[in-house]
C-alpha cells in the first residue's frame, strides 16, 4: 500500500524565508508529491523521497515528500538520508547509484529497514544543490536505473527548475539585503571617517563620522577635492614639513593602498586635531582603478598624551643642557690647565669625568632632537647642494675616530655628481651617525667604504663596514628608540641608543629610506636612498 | 694705558654666571653681571659696556625684549650685543639677528674659552 507523505518542512524556524510566497512553496511540494508517488508506481521502487534544501547549509530542508511502499520510516531518519545524499552529490554533481556491494549503502544508517540499493538524484544547478530525490530499493535494478535517469531528466520540468532557481534568488537577494544592511550600519555607526573619492581626488560620498570630526556638512564637501575637507596644518603653521609623497599620491600614481600617514587637520570652527589616515584603491570587475577611498581616524587624546610625555622629555632636556654646559666647562678649564697644574691622576680621572659628561651632553641633544621630531616640530630648511662634497666633510670631521682605530676609509664616487635637493645639516647628521655607527662596530684596522650612486632616480649611499656585523634577531630592531643588543663593542663604545633612531627619521622626512644588510662576524652595509626630486601632492 | 675691556654678562642662571664670570677675568676683561633683564638695562646705562653678553631666557622681559630696549635707546644703542642662549630654533634666532645683534651664540655649541676668545672680535672700540 503507498503512502505518501509531503509537507513543508522548516528545519529551524529562521530558515523560514520571509518572502515567501506561500502558494509558490505549496506548488513545489504539490509536484513532488506526485513525482514521487509517480516513481514508485513506475518503478516499483520500495521508497522515493524528494527533498528540497536551504542553499546555504543542507541540514536545512525546506519541504519533502516521501512516498513508500512499506518501509518504516521515522522523521530524524529522513532528515539524515537527505543530508547525505545532497552531500553525496554536491561535490560531482552526478547522480548517485548503487547496489547493496557498494558501501555507499551503509552511509545511510537506516533503522530497522534492509536497503539493498539507492539512487540519489541532484536537484537544482551545478553550483547549488538545492534538493535531492532519493529512490530506494527498485526491483530489477540493472534494467531500470538508465530509465529513471532518463525519466527524470525528461521530467523534472523546466518550469519547476526556474522556480526552484528563483527561489533560491530570493533567498540569496534577502540576505545580501541583510548583508546590506549590516554594511549600512558599519558605515553609519564607526566613528572614523570613510570618504569616497573619484580619481581626481574629489570627494563623493562621506559617512556620518565625517561631519563629526571636520565639521563639515556632507553637503558643503561634495564634490570638492579632499584637501579641502582635511586641510592639513603643521604645528608650525606653515603647511607640510614632509618632503616624500604623500598618500594621496601613492594610491594615485602608484595604484596602491597608502602607508599610515599622521597629520594636523584644521576642523570648520578652526580647531587643529592630530588625525591619522590611509587611502585604499577601488577596483572594477575588470581590474581598472575606479575611484578611492580614504579612511581617517582623530587620535587627539592618544596624541594629546604623547603631547604631554614628549613636551616633558624636551622640557627635561633643555633643563638639562645648563647644569651641563656649567660641569664641561669647568672641565675644560681643569683639563687645560688654566686652574693649576694637574698630577697625572688627576689629569686621567678628570678626563674621565669629561668623558661620561660628553656622553650625558650628547645624550641630551639626541632626546631634544628625538622629541622635535615626534612633535612634527623639525623643521626642514631645503636647499640645493652636491651630495659628494657633504660625504667628504662628515668623513673630514670624523677623521680623528677613524685615526684612533686606525680604520682605512675608501670613497667611492658616482660617475656624475648629484646634485640633491634636501635639508643639508639633517643629512649632514644622518650621515654621520651611520659612519659613526660603521666604525664603532669595526675592529681596529679594519676599513670601511663608502659607495656613492644614481640607481633608479635615487640617490644611494652605501657604507660597508667589516666589523662585527648584525645577529638576524637583531636586524629588525636596530633602528628602535635605545635598541643596543647585547654586544661588547657596543658597551664599550657607549652611546644612547639612539642614533640609527634619528637617522632613519631624518632620511624618511626626506621621502628616503635606510635599509641594512649584515652578515654577523663579517660587516654591515647601510644604505641611504633618497628621492632626487621633491614629489608634492596634496 | 688702554682700559680693560669691560664686558656685560645678563644671565639669569647663577651656575652659568660664575662660569663665564670666571673665564672673561682670567683673561683680563673687566666683568659686571645682571641677573634679570630690567637690571641688565640699568647697568648697561650706568656700567657704559663695550660688550653685552644677553641671555633669552630671563625672568621678566626676556633678552629679546631687552635688545628692543637696547637699540630704542641712544645711549646704549651702540654697544654690540651678543646673544648667548640655548634656545636654537629658527625664529627665536633669526629674530635676534633682525633685532641688530651681533652674533646669535649657542651655549650648547661653544666652551666658555673660545667664547672668551671672541670677545675681541666683537667689541669695538668706538673711534672717538
Amino acid at each position: 500500500m503507498l503512502t505518501t507523505a509531503s509537507q513543508l518542512v522548516y528545519h529551524k524556524r529562521e530558515a523560514m524565508p520571509r518572502n515567501l510566497n506561500p502558494q509558490q512553496f505549496k506548488s513545489f511540494v504539490k509536484t513532488a508529491r506526485n513525482m514521487t508517488d509517480e516513481l514508485v508506481a513506475l518503478f516499483d521502487a520500495q521508497a522515493v523521497g524528494c527533498w528540497l534544501l536551504d542553499s546555504d547549509t543542507t541540514s536545512s530542508l525546506i519541504a519533502e515528500s516521501l512516498s513508500q511502499k512499506s518501509l518504516k520510516t521515522t522523521s530524524p531518519w529522513r532528515r539524515q538520508l537527505a543530508r547525505e545524499s545532497a552531500d553525496l552529490v554536491s561535490g560531482t554533481y552526478k547522480f548517485y547509484i548503487s547496489d547493496h556491494s557498494s558501501d555507499i549503502i551503509d552511509t545511510f544508517t537506516l533503522k530497522s529497514t534492509a536497503v539493498t540499493n539507492a539512487l540519489v538524484y541532484p536537484l537544482g544547478p551545478p553550483t547549488h544543490i538545492n534538493g535531492v530525490i532519493v529512490i530506494l530499493n527498485i526491483p530489477d535494478w540493472d534494467n531500470a536505473t538508465q530509465q529513471i535517469a532518463h525519466y527524470l531528466d525528461t521530467h523534472l520540468s523546466q518550469d519547476w527548475q526556474s522556480q526552484l532557481q528563483q527561489f533560491q534568488l530570493q533567498r540569496q537577494v534577502e540576505e545580501m539585503t541583510d548583508q546590506s544592511r549590516q554594511w549600512q550600519a558599519i558605515y553609519n555607526g564607526v566613528k572614523e571617517s570613510i570618504v569616497l573619492l573619484n580619481l581626481k581626488g574629489t570627494v563623493l560620498t562621506v559617512n556620518p563620522a565625517t561631519e563629526l570630526i571636520t565639521g563639515r556638512k556632507a553637503d558643503s564637501v561634495i564634490g570638492k577635492h579632499v584637501g579641502e575637507l582635511f586641510p592639513k596644518v603643521g604645528p608650525m603653521g606653515n603647511g607640510i614639513n614632509y618632503l616624500g609623497p604623500s598618500g594621496l599620491y601613492q594610491t594615485l600614481q602608484e595604484r596602491r593602498p597608502s602607508d599610515l600617514f599622521e597629520a594636523i587637520v584644521e576642523t570648520k570652527d578652526k580647531r587643529h586635531i592630530w588625525v591619522n589616515y590611509t587611502y585604499t584603491p577601488l577596483w572594477d570587475g575588470n581590474g581598472k582603478m575606479m575611484g578611492m577611498v580614504r579612511v581617517t581616524s582623530d587620535v587627539s587624546t592618544i596624541k594629546n598624551v604623547e603631547q604631554m610625555k614628549n613636551d616633558f622629555v624636551s622640557i627635561a632636556s633643555h633643563e638639562l643642557r645648563t647644569p651641563l654646559g656649567v660641569i664641561n666647562g669647568y672641565l675644560n678649564l681643569f683639563l687645560g690647565g688654566q686652574l693649576g697644574h694637574l698630577t697625572q691622576d688627576q689629569q686621567t680621572f678628570l678626563e674621565r669625568i669629561y668623558h661620561s659628561s660628553s656622553d650625558m651632553s650628547a645624550l641630551v641633544e639626541d632626546l631634544l632632537n628625538i622629541s622635535r621630531i615626534e612633535a612634527g616640530k623639525l623643521e626642514v630648511t631645503v636647499q640645493s647642494f652636491d651630495l659628494e662634497p657633504l660625504i667628504d666633510e662628515v668623513v673630514n670631521h670624523l677623521e680623528p675616530r677613524f685615526q684612533s682605530k686606525v680604520i682605512k676609509v675608501k670613497l667611492k664616487s658616482a660617475t656624475e655628481p648629484i646634485r640633491l635637493r634636501a635639508d643639508r645639516h639633517k643629512l649632514e647628521r644622518a650621515l654621520t651617525n651611520i659612519i659613526d655607527n660603521a666604525i664603532k662596530y669595526t675592529y681596529d684596522n679594519g676599513t670601511i667604504s663608502i659607495v656613492v650612486r644614481v640607481n633608479d632616480g635615487q640617490a644611494q649611499i652605501a657604507v660597508k663596514d667589516t666589523g662585527v656585523g648584525i645577529k638576524p634577531e637583531h636586524i629588525g630592531h636596530i633602528f628602535e628608540k635605545f635598541y643596543r643588543e647585547n654586544n661588547p663593542l657596543s658597551i664599550r663604545e657607549g652611546g644612547s641608543g639612539l642614533g640609527l633612531y634619528i637617522s632613519r627619521k631624518l632620511v624618511e622626512l626626506h621621502g628616503g629610506t635606510i635599509t641594512v644588510a649584515s652578515q654577523h662576524q663579517k660587516g654591515s652595509v647601510f644604505t641611504i636612498s633618497l628621492p632626487l626630486t621633491i614629489k608634492k601632492y596634496t | 694705558m688702554d682700559e680693560p675691556v669691560k664686558v656685560l654678562l645678563i644671565e639669569d642662571d647663577v651656575r652659568v654666571r660664575e662660569l663665564y664670570e670666571l673665564v672673561l677675568k682670567m683673561d683680563e676683561y673687566q666683568v659686571v653681571t645682571a641677573e634679570t633683564g630690567e637690571e641688565g638695562l640699568e647697568k648697561a646705562k650706568t656700567e657704559n659696556p663695550d660688550l653685552i653678553f644677553l641671555d633669552i631666557r630671563l625672568p621678566g622681559i626676556n633678552g629679546l625684549e631687552v635688545l628692543e630696549a637696547l637699540r630704542q635707546d641712544d645711549r646704549t644703542a651702540a654697544i654690540p650685543v651678543v646673544i648667548l642662549s640655548n634656545l636654537d630654533d629658527e625664529k627665536t634666532i633669526s629674530r635676534g639677528v633682525s633685532l641688530g645683534a651681533l652674533e646669535y651664540v649657542v651655549k650648547s655649541r661653544i666652551t666658555p674659552q673660545d667664547l672668551s676668545k671672541r670677545v675681541k672680535d666683537y667689541h669695538k672700540k668706538p673711534s672717538h
